[in-house]
């Protein structure tokens, strides 16, 4: 009777053990329903319903005038459902389907060959031809109606297309097959300009079959906004063809770079990187690539060569060391904070600090000068004595106030940080004084010049400045982002007359543009890779006009093979015409300085004399400063002048000769065009003069480069083009 | 507990009273009420869980509704005829006979020609139109055996671990027998019974206490030694491993019951039963109930399943006599115990095997064995007198 006693108490504890378990399933079910429930009903809802998706159209990408950089073209995209074909088709007649519709999408042979293997597929979704014409789309719809074939569709799509090729393929970006952004705005703003896919929903089967009675639903997309950027597409132009002529002339190996900005509010008006790419084609093979047939730009190993090469954006990616140019910045914390003054005598001899010898770049020293002077001059051991002078503590403070501590937050991907002293030394501060031993971005420098320029803010790049909707209605606009006030406006004032100075009389000289009062300084450096002695970054930053700044540009030469390798030589001169053409593009006026008189004849627009008897025409012509020389038998007083050289309303230098013809000539009067190479531009004029040719003349300095070669027959009258460089800068 | 005493006293004298006639008393309503819904339950959702596959397996959303119901009724068949059938006839020679039959058929089972190869698992013997599971058969011979010769006992109160020992011998020849299919849920559902068995026939409380820490030293030497265990423990801890693989069915499982909410989506309304859930008519019909009826239909369900269970081990307790009683604590234990390690699978509670739910699994063997057991323990509800109507 025990053992029976027991039998009921075990069997009544199994009883309790059987109800814990259905409390602790019921309580394992509540959890999944009501706890998970909401997750598990979407990862379901999800797998149930196959979505077709229709994009949305990505918004456009404007410059700052509403040119259009990016836009979306309406395509159409083909696909399949093989599961559905292989339903209701014979194997005879899938054939056939597939072989009219491989025809009708007009593929060529690997393509025919991959999309006839995807009639095959078990599944409910393969792409047949992505991304074709809205006509072969519309034809292929026409055929599947008349046919009435089904599990063949043809849904809207969408297709990026960059009208402008390469220009300023760096900021604008590019996009995946699929419509994300993966570079540049088109990735930094890609949250505004994917917009949101539409859907057509229908219920399916584990095996991706439609289930019977189930309805078809479909969400309509919501189209992307539209980014206005800062950008002027003008501008960009400008200094890209400007970059890629210094590359050719200077034979630069390295890339290049240059930014334009307007130091008002911080605006990019231009980015340029090189080498650079088309956007239509991103992954396509650098030039650099030996073997382009070869190439598959979608690889790891290719994607990453492009990263390294034609998709890297230099102006923001690429850390460098500034040179002199970075001297303005010492010589703003020294006026700001009262250790010189542009009048301050200061001396260039050497100077020791920490063990080391700093001197001038000219080897006999400029010696005793104003401090004006030594930063015409660019003289090191003036600055060294000046961040001496303000103290490690307090020059760094300048440094950080001018953000070179940080990323500028310009709205791109990539921008890399700065290698400037965690814990500075005097040493350190010595070297950094005079722009060497750290590393910063070209944005960075562009945007502390900007601070210079426009009386002492310092702005956070601006690239974007609003977002539209499809009625061009402002969804959104981003105003200009001050960050910090770096110093008073009179030492901004006071700054940028010295700067204007380096350009008008100083080492950069060879920017000097008449009439546009263009301030800047140049740089050059040594690369600090050791593995590549005798690579140097020459470069210039300049803005303009020097009292009232509408534009900052710096251009970088990445390892130029032209000696000598400097910023003043290299880069000067096409700094300093790019700028002036984007003065011109921006209407600034020119208001010609005494200088501009003294070193140039100032321009005149030629009178039209024809008609006019020989002695009218000259009395007319001396008006405007003109002199004249006649053509033809007639050279009498009362001859009339029957044509000119150069046409009336030309822009000529005054004292050009113009050449009046009093009869008809077959031929206009020819002369071989002389050799000025290394002439000075008083002499050069004298000499054209002579042989009856007129001077156009750019640069300050001798003549490095004439338009026409000495001995070319040019017609008599003709503007002969010269540049003019200073040898002798730095 | 003076007032224990007097009951079972008078259940005792009740139960030898009875013993006389098989169909002297009747039958205990509450369970065959609750076996009938369950029943008539069980081919409902298996028509709604079935109909998408059948339709894509066989071209006929039927198939499985009309082979379930026919077995249903041949199952309750059965089941009037063994409710009728004194269970002492299978004491004795019935049940060691029993128990070699099913070691004949469980090794015929490899036997090409006469069992039947599926998946990899030697399960099922075919014999022409007649198929079924021996496993199915040897369950139900391991309990009556038990329940016999546990009951033989009577002089010691309490198993020793030497009266333990033929068992133990069984029961390592059974489950051997049962691995070698290989059929993993089989082994571990018959296994469980049979200690449920010998615990309340009386086996120490140490021995369950040392065997329980014998049992996870085993299962982890076996999850580290076979590697299809191991597998099964990775994906358990984590199916999203391989979400299309080897976790696609916990997954889906998941699904379904996740999405039932409170209500469900209604009879007959299961999404994960379109091919999403493989063979949604087998070991997950759970989670398309769950999914078809929500919360409350799963509470529903467990509660018709509890009132089962309580009959059941209620007949146990008033048998009046250690065989019966055993023998229906066993055959109640064989349909909780694979009632709730099917549903803890399929919610996950445990590592996925394939045990079928009792009463709503599609299989007509299991299901007719199923209703002849309920049929014995009917039988032993008549003659303890349980509950009368």
């Amino acid at each position: 009777m025990r053992t029976w006693r027991m039998t009921r108490k075990r069997t009544l504890f199994m009883l309790a053990v059987y109800v814990c378990l259905a409390l602790l399933v019921t309580g394992r079910v509540a959890a999944l329903q009501f706890v998970r429930g909401e997750d598990l009903k979407q990862q379901a809802y999800e797998q149930h319903n196959r979505g077709r998706y229709i994009s949305a159209r990505r918004g456009t990408i404007y410059d700052r005038n509403g040119v259009a950089l990016a836009v979306s073209a309406s395509v159409e995209t083909i696909s399949i459902n093989p599961v559905q074909l292989k339903e209701n088709y014979s194997a005879q007649k899938i054939s056939e389907i597939s072989t009219a519709l491989c025809e009708l999408a007009g593929l060529a042979e690997t393509a025919r060959i991959k999309a006839l293997a995807a009639f095959e597929k078990n599944s409910s979704y393969e792409l047949i031809a992505p991304k074709v014409d809205k006509e072969i789309g519309g034809k292929i719809r026409a055929w599947i109606e008349e046919n009435e074939l089904s599990g063949i569709n043809v849904d809207e799509d969408s297709k990026r297309f960059y009208p402008k090729n390469n220009l300023a393929a760096h900021v604008i970006g590019f996009t995946s097959v699929d419509n994300a952004g993966l570079d540049g705005v088109e990735k930094w703003m890609d949250s505004y300009l994917q917009g949101t896919k539409g859907k057509i929903m229908s219920e399916v089967d584990a095996a991706r079959r439609e289930l019977p009675f189930a309805d078809e639903q479909r969400i309509s997309p919501q189209d992307g906004y539209n980014v206005y950027l800062t950008l002027d597409e003008t501008i960009q132009y400008f200094t890209q063809k400007a970059l890629e002529n210094a590359i050719e002339e200077n034979q630069v190996l390295e890339g290049a770079t240059a930014i334009v900005m307007d130091p008002r509010n911080g605006d990019i008006l231009a980015m340029v990187s090189k080498p650079d790419f088309n956007l239509n084609s991103p992954w396509a093979a650098p030039a650099t690539i030996q073997d382009p047939s070869a190439w598959s730009g979608t690889k790891p190993e290719s994607v990453k060569i492009l990263q390294e090469t034609v998709w890297r954006n230099k102006a923001i990616m690429d850390t460098y060391e500034p040179g002199s140019t970075f001297k303005p910045i010492t010589a703003a914390a020294g006026l700001e904070e009262g250790i010189v003054t542009p009048d301050t005598r200061v001396n260039d001899k050497t100077i020791q600090v920490g063990g080391w010898d700093i001197n001038c770049w000219k080897p006999n020293f400029h010696g005793d000068e104003s401090f004006r002077e030594a930063v015409y001059n660019s003289c090191n051991p003036v600055f060294v004595n000046v961040a001496m002078a303000l103290g490690v503590n307090t020059f760094y403070k300048y440094v950080r106030a001018f953000g070179f501590y940080d990323k500028t937050r310009i709205p791109l991907y990539g921008e890399a940080k700065s290698i400037f002293h965690k814990s500075p030394t005097v040493v350190d501060m010595a070297t950094a004084s005079f722009g060497q031993r750290f590393q910063i971005t070209p944005i960075q420098l562009a945007s502390a010049y900007c601070a210079i320029a426009n009386g002492g803010t310092l702005y956070r790049p601006r690239l974007v400045s609003a977002l539209t909707d499809d009625d061009s209605n402002i969804v959104k606009r981003y105003e200009p982002e001050a960050v910090r006030t770096v110093m008073s406006a009179q030492t901004s004032e006071t700054l940028r007359s010295i700067l204007e100075g380096v350009v008008t009389y100083g080492t950069g000289h060879n920017a000097y543009i008449k009439g546009y009062r263009l301030a800047g300084k140049t740089g050059t450096s040594e690369t600090l890779q050791t593995d590549s002695t005798g690579r140097y970054i020459a470069s210039f930053c300049t803005f303009a006009p020097a009292d009232n700044p509408v534009a900052v540009l710096l251009v970088i030469l990445d390892h130029p093979n032209v000696y000598p390798y400097t910023g003043g030589m290299l880069v000067a001169p096409v700094a300093g015409k790019l700028m002036e053409e984007i003065l011109n593009y921006l209407g600034v006026d020119r208001r010609y300085t005494e200088f501009d008189k003294t070193m140039m004849n100032a321009p005149v627009a030629v009178p039209d004399v024809v008609g006019m008897t020989v002695a009218e025409a000259q009395a007319r012509l001396k008006e405007f400063k003109l002199d004249f020389k006649l053509e033809g038998s007639n050279t009498g007083k009362d001859a009339l002048v029957v044509s000119q050289t150069p046409k009336a309303y030309m822009e000529v230098a005054e004292e050009s000769v113009i050449i009046l013809y009093t009869e008809k000539m077959e031929k206009e009067a020819t002369v071989p065009v002389p050799d000025l190479i290394n002439c000075t531009y008083d002499d050069a004029r004298l000499i054209l003069k002579q042989v009856g040719l007129n001077i156009k003349a750019t640069g300050l300095g001798v003549v490095q480069k004439q338009k026409f070669a000495a001995g070319t027959i040019v017609a008599k009258g003709t503007q002969v083009e010269v540049e003019l460089l200073d040898p002798n800068t730095h | 507990m003076p007032k224990t005493r007097t009951t079972l006293k008078k259940s005792a004298g009740k139960g030898a009273g009875s013993r006389l006639s098989a169909s002297a008393g009747a039958m205990d309503f509450w369970m065959l009420f609750s076996v009938m819904i369950l029943v008539v339950m069980g081919v409902t959702m298996v028509f709604s869980a079935s109909a998408p596959y059948a339709l894509s397996r066989f071209d006929d959303s039927y198939f499985f509704f009309r082979n379930q119901l026919k077995f249903a009724l041949i199952g309750f068949v059965v089941m009037i005829v063994t409710s009728r059938i004194d269970y002492h006839i299978y004491k004795g020679k019935v049940a060691l006979w029993g128990i070699i039959v099913s070691v004949i058929l469980l090794v015929m089972v490899r036997v090409p020609g006469i069992g039947v190869e599926e998946n990899g698992s030697w399960r099922w013997i075919g014999l022409g139109p007649l198929q079924f599971q021996p496993s199915e058969i040897a369950k139900i011979a391991l309990i009556v055996f038990f329940a016999d010769r546990l009951s033989a006992r009577r002089i010691k109160p309490t198993l020793n671990l030497l009266d333990l020992l033929p068992y133990a011998g069984i029961m390592i020849l059974f489950a051997g027998l049962f691995m070698i299919e290989p059929h993993l849920s089989c082994t571990v559902i018959s296994m469980l019974v049979c200690l449920v068995l010998l615990l309340c026939a009386g086996a120490r409380l140490a021995y369950f206490v040392v065997g329980l820490a014998g049992m996870t030293g085993i299962g982890v030497a076996a999850v580290s030694f076979f590697p299809y265990m191991k597998d099964r423990v990775d994906f358990f801890i984590n199916p999203y491993l391989d979400a299309s693989g080897k976790g696609y069915q916990i997954i889906q499982s998941m699904l379904a019951i996740g999405s039932g909410g409170l209500l469900g989506r209604g009879l007959g309304k299961s999404m994960q039963k379109f091919l999403y859930l493989p063979e949604p008519q087998n070991d997950f019909i759970f989670s398309v109930l769950a999914e078809e009826l929500g919360f409350v239909g799963v509470v529903g369900v467990l509660s018709v399943f509890m009132i089962f269970f309580f009959r059941g081990m209620k007949v146990a307790m008033q048998a009046g006599e250690l065989y019966g009683s055993l023998l229906a604590a066993g055959i109640t234990s064989l349909i909780a115990i694979q009632t709730f390690l099917n549903m803890m699978v399929v919610t996950k509670l445990i590592p996925s095997t394939g045990v079928s739910l009792p009463f709503f699994s599609a299989g007509g063997t299991s299901l007719v064995i199923l209703m002849a057991a309920v049929g014995i323990l009917l039988n032993i509800s008549r003659q303890a007198g349980a509950e009368k109507i």
